[in-house]
C-alpha cells in the first residue's frame, strides 16, 4: 500500500513553495500558496477576509492565467546559460521542467521559458538521456521555434537522414531560430568530420553570426570552426576564437585549449 | 509629448464618467449643457466640449459637480494645443480646489504645459512637486522630468531621476519606458555599458511592454554604434543582437495589443462582478484603449518601415571587420544578397568583392564585382569596384581582364580619386605581361603626376626592374643606384643592391659582384633575400674559379634561402663545387644535413640520390641499397610521393652490378654468378610492404627499370604492361600515370591511354610531370584527325606544365599539328629547330626531316623534298617507319619530276631489302612494281 501511495504523488504535480497571483476570469485575483493542480482544478491557500490562510480551488476553465513567480534555480540557469553552460542549465531547469510540465496548460506557465533554456543545452551538451527524459514528458510549447527545435533533436537520434533534410532547409543565412542555430551546429559537425573544412567554418560561424543569443550553442560552435580553422592551416584565427571562449565562455576553455595544440 | 496629452485626456474621461454615475452641477438647463459637454468630450469634440464647459461657467452653477468642469475644460484646452489657456485653467482649478481629487493631476498638467510653452526650468519644478506628492502620478512624472531633463541636456540628472523610477523594479508601463529612457540617457553621457546592461534588462518577458519596439531598435543601433565607434567590438555586437527585424517586431507589437486585450476584456469581466468598480475599472480600460491605440499606431508604423536587415547586418559585419574577423562578415553580407529586400544591394555587392579580397579569394571577389559592375555600371561605387576587380585579375594572373578593367576606370572617371591606383596598377599589369616598354611608360606617367603619390617610390624601383627583367642592365643599373640614392632606407633598398649587382655579374665584372654582395651582407644581414644575394655571391666566386670560397658561400644560401628554388640551386651548386674539387664525401655530409634539417623539402629526392652514389662511389654500394630502401619505405605507399620512382630507379641501378668490395665477392652465398633480380627482390621484397596495387605497381616500376638497364626491352615492357593493366589510375601517382599513359599510347590503346592522363591532370594538378598528360592528350587529339585540338594541347603543355621532360615530343607535336592545319610556314622553323637540336637526335629527327621534306613537296619543290626523303633513308636508317615512308615519298616525287627510272630504283630498293619487308610501304612499292611491269 505504501508503494501505491507514493506512485500517486508521483503522478501529481509538484509542488514548489512560493507565492504566485492567480487570476480567475472572473476579475479575481488571489496571492496563491501551495498551489497545485488536481484533474481539471487549480488548489491553491490564499488569504481569507480576515487575512487567514483558506483553500482555494478553482475549475481550471475559470482560470485566466497564473503569474509563477520565477524560480530561483531558473534564474541561475539563465546565468548558466549566458556563460554558455550547457550541463549546468540541465541540471537547474530539471526540476522547473517537471513543475511546469504539470502546468503546460495554465495560462501564463514557464514550460516555454524553461524549454528556452533546455532545448539549446540538450542540443549543445550531447545529453541523450536528458533527451530521452524529454521525450517522456514532451507537451508541445505552442511556440513554433521551440517546438521545431525539440523536432529536430528528436529526428537527429531517430531519422538521421529526415533531421538532415531538416538541417540544410533550415540552416539558411541569415535565420534566426534555435532551429537554425541548432542546424548549423549538426551541418558544421557532418562537415568537420567529412574534412570540408571551409563548410564546417561557414556553418559553425553562422550559429556565432546569425543566433548570437543563443549563447548555450557557441562555444561548440566555436570550437567547432577553430578545429577547422586549425585543419585548414589558419591557426591565427582558430586562436582568435579561443580568445573569445575564454573570455565569453571560459568553462570551454580547456577543450577550446586542446584544440590548439 | 503624445503619451503626457493622452494621460490628460484620460483623467478627463475619468472625471466625467464619475460625475455622471454621481451627481450633475446646477439645475438642469446646467445639466443638459453639461452632458452635452461630457458627450463632445468622450467623442473626441474638445472644441465643442470647451463652449459648453464655458457656458457652464457662466451659467454660474455651482456645487461639488464644478471641481470636474475647471479640470475637463482644461483638459480639453490642453488636448486641442491651446497651452496657455491650459495650463490657467489647471492653475484656476488648483486655486480653486487646492485638497481637490485632481489637485496633482492638474499640477502634473500645469508642468506638461511648461514644457510645451519652453519654460523648461518651471516644468522641471513643477514635474518636481508632483513628484513629491507621490501617488498615481508620480511615475509619469518622474518619467517627463527625466525626458525634459534629457532634452537640457542636463544627462547626469536625467539619469538619476529616471534611475530612482525603476529603482523599484520594471513592472509597469512607465518604468519599462523610464528604462529605455535612461539607457538613451547613459549611451549619451557615455556610459556605454550601463546603457547595455539596461537594453539587455527589457529583453524577455519586459517586451511586451515597451510602447514602440521600434524605438528599442533605435537605442540599440545607438548603443551599438557607440560601442563600435570605440572600437569596443563585442559590446557592439551584443547591442546590435537586440536589434530585431521587421517581422519580429510586427510579431511583438501584435502580441502586446493581443496583452492589452485580454487585460480590456479581464476588467469588462471583473466590472460585471463588482459594479463598484465599474468607474475604476472603464478608466483603466480607457487607458489601456489608448495604449492598444498606440500600439496599433505603431504596428502601422512599423509595417510601413523598410526592414533593418541591411543596416543591421552592414554594423556587424563592419564590427566583424574590425576585430579581423572575415570570415563572418563574409556570412553577414552574403544573407543580406540572398533576402527579397534589394536595400543596400549595391554596397552589398562592392563590400563582399573587397571582402573575399582581403580573405585571399580573388575568384569569388572577381565574380560579385562583375555582378556588381553588370546591376549598377555608373554609379558611385563602380570606380572603386573596378579598382578592385583590375586588383583581383592582376594578382590571379588574368592581366587582359585586369588591363581591360583598369583603363575602363581610366577612362570613364578621369577624376576619380582612384585614378592614382589604377595607373600604377595598370602598370604592373603590363610589367606582369611583360610588356616592360608599356609598363615603364605607365610608371614615368605615375611619378610625373603623382609625385607624393602613394606609389612614388615603388613606381621609381619597378622602372628599374623592368629594365632589368627587359635585359637593359645599363639602364638598370643607372635607375637602381638612382632609386638607392634617393631612397636609402627605402622599403626596396636591399632588392635594388642586390639587383646592383647581379647587373654587374651580368655585365661579367665578377670581383665587383663579389665586393657588392661581401658589402650587402653587411648592410642587410638575414633579410629575407639573403640566400638570393649568397647565391650570386657564389656564382661570382665560382666564375672566378674560387670554388673553394665558393662552397660555403652556396651551402649558407641554401641555409637562407627563402624559396624552393633558391634553396635547390645554392644546394646543387655546392655539390657542383664540392664535386670539381673531389670532396665527394663532404658533399655526402652536406645532403645528409640538409635532409635532416629540411625533410620535407622537394629537394631531398635529389639529396637522397647523391647520399647513395656517394656511398657507392665510396665502396658502400650495399649500404647505399639499405639507405635507399630505408627512404623508400617510408612513401612507398603514399601516391602523392612523386619522388619514390626516382629512387627506385636508382636503387636499381645499384642492383645492376655486383658490389666491387673484396669482402662481397660478385657471387650469392651459394657460389652462383650474382643476379641483379635477386638483389632487387631482396630489398624490395613486396612482403615487407603493405600489400597495395600501388605498392604491387611500384614494385614492378622498379623491375622494369632494372630490364630496362639490362637492355631486355621486353622484360621492361611486360613489367610495364602489367603496371597499367592491373592498376586502376586512381591507385597510382604521378609518375606510373605518366609511364602508364605514354605505354598505352605505344600499344595504341588510346582510350585507356586518355584515362591515365586524365587522372594525372586531375589528382595531381601541380606534378613536374604534368607534361606527359599534356603531350599525351595532343597525340592523341593528332591520332584522332583532330589537330586544332592537338595544337592546344601541345600549346599548354607549354604555357601550364612547363613541358620540362616532354619538350621534344611537344615541340614535334606542335609542328605535325601546324603541318596538318595546313600552316606550313610555321610548322617548318620548329621542324627545323626539332632536326637540329643535338641533344634530341633520333625517331623524332628521322620524322622532321621527313616532313621538312613534306612541307618542299606541298610547295612544289620536289627536288629540295626529295633531298630530305634522301637524307632520312640514308642517315636514320633505324627509324624504319620513316626510312619506308621516305623511300616511297622520293618515288613518287620522281614520278611527278617525270623521272620513271629513278622512281623505279627507289621503288626496288624499298621493296627488296629485308629490313623493310614488312612494312606497308613496302608493299605498295611492290604493287607499283608489278604495274609497271605490266604497262
Amino acid at each position: 500500500m505504501k508503494q501505491i501511495y507514493w506512485c500517486v504523488l508521483a503522478l501529481l504535480p509538484p509542488v514548489i513553495a512560493h507565492s504566485d497571483s492567480v487570476f480567475l476570469k472572473d476579475g479575481k485575483v488571489y496571492p496563491a500558496k501551495e498551489l497545485r493542480k488536481e484533474g481539471n482544478f487549480l488548489l491553491f491557500k490564499a488569504p481569507g477576509p480576515d487575512g487567514t490562510p483558506t483553500d482555494v480551488v478553482s475549475p481550471m476553465n475559470q482560470v485566466e492565467r497564473v503569474e509563477f513567480t520565477e524560480l530561483p534555480a531558473l534564474a541561475e540557469a539563465r546565468q548558466l546559460a549566458r556563460q554558455g553552460d550547457s550541463a549546468g542549465v540541465l541540471e537547474k531547469t530539471a526540476a522547473a521542467a517537471v513543475f511546469f510540465r504539470g502546468y503546460s496548460d495554465v495560462p501564463g506557465n514557464q514550460w516555454a521559458d524553461v524549454m528556452r533554456l533546455r532545448l539549446p543545452a540538450l542540443a549543445a551538451g550531447n545529453a541523450d538521456a536528458s533527451l530521452m527524459e524529454l521525450q517522456a514528458q514532451w507537451t508541445p510549447t505552442g511556440d513554433a521555434e521551440l517546438d521545431t527545435a525539440y523536432r529536430l533533436l528528436l529526428a537527429a537520434k531517430s531519422d538521421p537522414p529526415g533531421a538532415r533534410t531538416a538541417w540544410k532547409a533550415l540552416a539558411q543565412p541569415g535565420a534566426n531560430s534555435l532551429a537554425a542555430g541548432i542546424s548549423w551546429l549538426e551541418l558544421g559537425k557532418e562537415a568537420l568530420a567529412e574534412k570540408r573544412w571551409t563548410d564546417a567554418i561557414s556553418a559553425f560561424l553562422s550559429v556565432e553570426v546569425f543566433v548570437p543569443t543563443q549563447r548555450l550553442l557557441q562555444p561548440k560552435a566555436l570550437i567547432g570552426a577553430a578545429k577547422a580553422f586549425v585543419a585548414k592551416g589558419e591557426k591565427t584565427k582558430a586562436a582568435a576564437l579561443v580568445e573569445d571562449i575564454k573570455s565569453e565562455y571560459p568553462k570551454a576553455l580547456t577543450e577550446a585549449m586542446a584544440v590548439l595544440k | 509629448m503624445r503619451r503626457i496629452l493622452g494621460g490628460a485626456v484620460v483623467f478627463s474621461t475619468l472625471l466625467s464618467t464619475l460625475l455622471h454615475a454621481q451627481s450633475t452641477p446646477g439645475g438642469s438647463p446646467a445639466a443638459e449643457v453639461y452632458t452635452k459637454a461630457m458627450n463632445a468630450f468622450a467623442a473626441g469634440d474638445f472644441q465643442t466640449a470647451i463652449v459648453n464647459l464655458e457656458e457652464m461657467l457662466t451659467l454660474g452653477a455651482g456645487g461639488p459637480g464644478m471641481e470636474s468642469v475647471h479640470f475637463s475644460l482644461a483638459a480639453a484646452h490642453f488636448n486641442t494645443k491651446a497651452t496657455a489657456k491650459a495650463k490657467a485653467a489647471f492653475e484656476t482649478y488648483i486655486k480653486l480646489y487646492p485638497g481637490g481629487s485632481k489637485a496633482v493631476d492638474a499640477l502634473l498638467g500645469i508642468a506638461q504645459c511648461h514644457t510645451l510653452l519652453g519654460e523648461k526650468d518651471k516644468a522641471a519644478a513643477t514635474f518636481e512637486l508632483v513628484i513629491q506628492k507621490g501617488g498615481s502620478s508620480k511615475e509619469q512624472a518622474q518619467l517627463a522630468k527625466g525626458a525634459l531633463q534629457k532634452e537640457m541636456g542636463q544627462v547626469s540628472e536625467a539619469a538619476k531621476t529616471l534611475q530612482s523610477l525603476i529603482a523599484a523594479g520594471l513592472k509597469t508601463p512607465e518604468s519599462v519606458q523610464a528604462a529605455l529612457l535612461l539607457s538613451s540617457v547613459e549611451a549619451e553621457r557615455g556610459e556605454r555599458t550601463n546603457a547595455l546592461k539596461i537594453l539587455e534588462q527589457l529583453q524577455g518577458r519586459l517586451l511586451n511592454l515597451v510602447e514602440n519596439p521600434l524605438q528599442l531598435n533605435a537605442l540599440a543601433f545607438e548603443i551599438g554604434d557607440a560601442f563600435l565607434h570605440a572600437l569596443e567590438l563585442k559590446q557592439a555586437l551584443l547591442a546590435y543582437s537586440m536589434v530585431r527585424r521587421k517581422e519580429d517586431t510586427v510579431l511583438l507589437q501584435q502580441q502586446r495589443m493581443q496583452s492589452l486585450v485580454r487585460r480590456m476584456e479581464a476588467n469588462v469581466a471583473s466590472a460585471k462582478l463588482d459594479p463598484a468598480r465599474t468607474v475604476e475599472l472603464t478608466s483603466a480600460n480607457n487607458r489601456l484603449r489608448i495604449q492598444y491605440d498606440t500600439a496599433k499606431q505603431t504596428l502601422e508604423q512599423t509595417t510601413g518601415a523598410p526592414d533593418v536587415l541591411f543596416a543591421l547586418r552592414a554594423r556587424q559585419a563592419s564590427a566583424y571587420q574590425e576585430s579581423g574577423r572575415l570570415e563572418e562578415a563574409i556570412l553577414l553580407f552574403e544573407s543580406i544578397l540572398l533576402a527579397p529586400d534589394k536595400t543596400g544591394r549595391e554596397e552589398t555587392l562592392l563590400n563582399l568583392g573587397s571582402l573575399y579580397a582581403r580573405a585571399g579569394d580573388p575568384n569569388k571577389s572577381v565574380r560579385v564585382l562583375k555582378e556588381l559592375l553588370a546591376e549598377y555600371p555608373k554609379t558611385t561605387s563602380s570606380d572603386t569596384a573596378l579598382l578592385l576587380l583590375g586588383t583581383q585579375q592582376l594578382q590571379m594572373e588574368q592581366l587582359e581582364p585586369a588591363s581591360a578593367a583598369l583603363e575602363k576606370l581610366l577612362k570613364q572617371s578621369p577624376k576619380s580619386p582612384q585614378v592614382p591606383t589604377a595607373l600604377f596598377l595598370l602598370a604592373n599589369t603590363h610589367f606582369s605581361k611583360g610588356s616592360y616598354k608599356e609598363a615603364i611608360a605607365g610608371y614615368q606617367t605615375y611619378i610625373a603626376s603623382y609625385a607624393s603619390g602613394e606609389f612614388y617610390e615603388e613606381a621609381g624601383y619597378r622602372i628599374a626592374l623592368a629594365h632589368f627583367f627587359n635585359g637593359e642592365y645599363a639602364p638598370a643599373l643607372q635607375k637602381f643606384e638612382s632609386y638607392s640614392k634617393q631612397h636609402a632606407d627605402g622599403q626596396f633598398a636591399p632588392d635594388a643592391a642586390y639587383r646592383i649587382a647581379a647587373c654587374y655579374q651580368a655585365a661579367r665584372k665578377s670581383d665587383e659582384v663579389v665586393r657588392l654582395c661581401a658589402l650587402w651582407e653587411a648592410l642587410y644581414g638575414d633579410h629575407p633575400i639573403s640566400g638570393d644575394v649568397l647565391a650570386l655571391h657564389g656564382d661570382a666566386l665560382s666564375a672566378l674559379n674560387r670554388h673553394a670560397e665558393a662552397i660555403p658561400i652556396y651551402r649558407k644560401a641554401s641555409n637562407r634561402g627563402s624559396s624552393d628554388e633558391v634553396v635547390h640551386y645554392a644546394l646543387f651548386e655546392a655539390n657542383k663545387q664540392l664535386q670539381k674539387l673531389g670532396r665527394s664525401e663532404e658533399a655526402a655530409e652536406m645532403f645528409r644535413e640538409f635532409l635532416a634539417a629540411k625533410p620535407k623539402h622537394p629537394s631531398n629526392v635529389l639529396a637522397m640520390h647523391w647520399v647513395a652514389k656517394a656511398m657507392h662511389k665510396a665502396g658502400e654500394t650495399e649500404e647505399a641499397k639499405g639507405f635507399l630502401i630505408e627512404k623508400i619505405s617510408g612513401f612507398i605507399n603514399d601516391r602523392t610521393q612523386d619522388a619514390v620512382e626516382q629512387l627506385l630507379s636508382q636503387l636499381a641501378q645499384l642492383c645492376l652490378k655486383a658490389p666491387r668490395s673484396t669482402s662481397n665477392p660478385p657471387q650469392t652465398e651459394g657460389g652462383l654468378p650474382y643476379n641483379p633480380e635477386e638483389s632487387l627482390s631482396k630489398y624490395l621484397d613486396k612482403k615487407t610492404f603493405q600489400d597495395t596495387p600501388l605498392v604491387a605497381a611500384r614494385v614492378l616500376y622498379a623491375q622494369a627499370e632494372l630490364a630496362r638497364m639490362r637492355r631486355k626491352p621486353e622484360a621492361a615492357a611486360a613489367a610495364l604492361d602489367a603496371i597499367c593493366d592491373k592498376t586502376p589510375p586512381k591507385a597510382l601517382g604521378a609518375a606510373l600515370l605518366a609511364q602508364s599513359g605514354d605505354r598505352l599510347l605505344e600499344r595504341k590503346e588510346n582510350k585507356r591511354a586518355a584515362d591515365f592522363y586524365v587522372e594525372l591532370m586531375t589528382s595531381f594538378p601541380k606534378s613536374d610531370l604534368l607534361d606527359y598528360a599534356y603531350n599525351g592528350k595532343g597525340q592523341l587529339a593528332l591520332l584522332e584527325g583532330k589537330p586544332e585540338q592537338a595544337l592546344q594541347w601541345f600549346t599548354d603543355a607549354v604555357d601550364k606544365a612547363g613541358a620540362s621532360t616532354k619538350l621534344r615530343d611537344v615541340t614535334l607535336g606542335r609542328a605535325k599539328a601546324l603541318f596538318l592545319l595546313g600552316k606550313v610556314e610555321d610548322a617548318k622553323p620548329i621542324l627545323e629547330q626539332v632536326a637540329s637540336t643535338r641533344e634530341w637526335r633520333g625517331e623524332c629527327t628521322a620524322e622532321a626531316v621527313f616532313l621538312l621534306g613534306e612541307i618542299l613537296a606541298k610547295k612544289g619543290d620536289l627536288p629540295g623534298a626529295i633531298q630530305y626523303f634522301q637524307r632520312v633513308f640514308v642517315a636514320y636508317q633505324r627509324y624504319e617507319r620513316f626510312t619506308g615512308r621516305a623511300y616511297l615519298r622520293t618515288a613518287e616525287c620522281f614520278e611527278q619530276m617525270n623521272e620513271p627510272e629513278k622512281a623505279l630504283a627507289h621503288y626496288k630498293e624499298l621493296a627488296t631489302k629485308p629490313r623493310l619487308a614488312a612494312l606497308e610501304e613496302a608493299k605498295t612499292a611492290k604493287k607499283r612494281l608489278e604495274t609497271r611491269a605490266s604497262q
